[in-house]
């Protein structure tokens, strides 16, 4: 088990009051708070910041970890002092909430563990399990089709003696065909377990689609940037374009210009009513590599007279 | 440990679903008076004319479980909260425009 530097963690100095603690909290969980920001471990610093508040917010559990002294470093294998547990009492602790959905670390379980777990007395108590919350991140072909996919969970499962012990589990579960990024999906009964018998929570999965090398979603809808030729843009053609159901056809009429949007209804993603795909044309150049393309070119450059600038006058 | 495999079928929570009050309030951890009060703030929006014949659209479910956790891991009010969700949830729809813009402008190779 490591030590884990609460005053480091929340970037004060182990004589900082009640008040600078509380400032240093609130910063650093608009920070850190998962839903608002974009540094990558996130959810890991708001756990942690989580973990250090509830331990130097609360004058008992604080004057607890102060007793340990200040010769640890950060992450040093840390074993509990062979009188710990003597010198507190029991003190139940109700909690706040701040860090409600948060699993504590074996740091902090170890030294302030069961006893100043308050609310947590459940034993013989009948009450459903909590809910719990998850990512899965699917490819965008299995949110078209649907998907079976087979899933590991560790999960913290409340053994007999009411402490908290992980297991792995193995869970296949049917992806619905429709489902959009963000979106939520509910697994019935397979939350944590419930107590005295009563039922477990729900788990629930929020989609996360893996990027696609061609196509770009956005809700139901489907994006993708098809290149086509000068000609094929003035002359107007009918194209092969790749959709999530399989390949289509699709007329470019005549004229047309690159950034042009066309639309493929209902040949986005699924649900109640299917979305689009919007087809972007690029035009593409060809290149002036030989002696025969670049007269081709000199010759358009005569017989073309077009200024795609007239309208900026120059 | 034993390790055996559970089939299970996935409910998308999507605006063809929904979900009661009561089932709301027990899978978020909250009182009903508190769901009222989101509500009331026009955070939500219920069919049904009571609160106890509630029942919201399934995303609702995700939006209220940011909220709380906003409400309870930065300790703001819930009006706060609400206008904080509101803009997550156009910060994240201006990403992804962001994001399938910038695809298009690349373009193809």
């Amino acid at each position: 088990m490591k030590y884990k530097d609460y005053y480091k963690i929340m970037g004060v100095a182990r004589e900082a009051g009640a008040d600078e603690i509380k400032r240093a909290y609130r910063k650093l969980a608009r920070k850190y708070h998962p839903d608002v920001s974009k540094e990558p471990r996130a959810e890991e610093q708001f756990k942690e910041l989580g973990e250090a508040y509830e331990v130097l917010r609360d004058p008992e559990k604080r004057a607890a970890y102060d007793h340990l002294g200040s010769a640890w470093r950060p992450d040093q294998e840390f074993t509990p002092p062979p009188d710990w547990g003597n010198s507190r009492s029991g003190s139940a602790d109700t909690g706040t909430g701040y860090a409600a959905d948060h699993q504590f670390s074996d740091f902090f379980e170890t030294l302030f563990g069961h006893a100043f777990h308050g609310g947590t007395g459940t034993s013989g108590m009948r009450m459903r399990g909590q809910d719990q919350h998850a990512r899965i991140t699917v490819s965008l072909d299995e949110a078209y089709r649907g998907a079976a996919r087979v899933v590991q969970l560790g999960v913290q499962e409340r053994d007999a003696r009411g402490g908290m012990s992980p297991r792995s589990r193995t869970l296949q579960i049917q992806i619905p065909a429709g489902i959009i990024q963000g979106q939520q999906i509910r697994l019935a009964g397979q939350g944590a377990p419930g107590t005295g018998g009563a039922p477990s929570g729900d788990l629930y999965l929020e989609v996360e689609f893996e990027p696609h090398p061609l196509f770009h979603p956005e809700g139901h809808d489907i994006h993708l940037t098809v290149p086509i030729t000068p000609w094929e843009a003035a002359l107007g053609t009918q194209l092969t374009v790749p959709t999530l159901g399989g390949k289509v056809e699709m007329k470019v009429p005549a004229g047309s210009q690159s950034g042009q949007r066309l639309r493929l209804k209902g040949r986005g993603l699924g649900g109640k009513t299917a979305g689009d795909q919007y087809i972007v044309l690029q035009i593409m150049t060809p290149p002036a590599g030989t002696a025969a393309a670049r007269e081709f070119y000199e010759r358009m450059s005569r017989e073309f007279p077009f200024n795609p600038r007239s309208h900026m006058g120059v | 440990m034993s390790e055996k495999t559970t089939v299970v079928r996935a409910v998308v929570l999507d605006e063809d679903m929904t979900i009661g009050a009561g089932q709301l309030c027990e899978s978020l951890g909250l009182d009903l008076s508190e769901l009222v009060a989101c509500v009331q703030e026009g955070f939500v929006e219920p069919f049904g004319d009571s609160p106890d014949t509630w029942s919201f659209p399934g995303p609702a479910l995700k939006r209220l479980h940011t909220l709380l956790r906003l409400r309870r891991g930065l300790d703001i009010d819930l009006a706060g909260a609400v206008l904080a969700v509101e803009l997550l949830e156009d910060i994240t729809h201006l990403r992804e425009r962001v994001r399938a813009l910038e695809e298009l402008l690349r373009g193809a190779p």
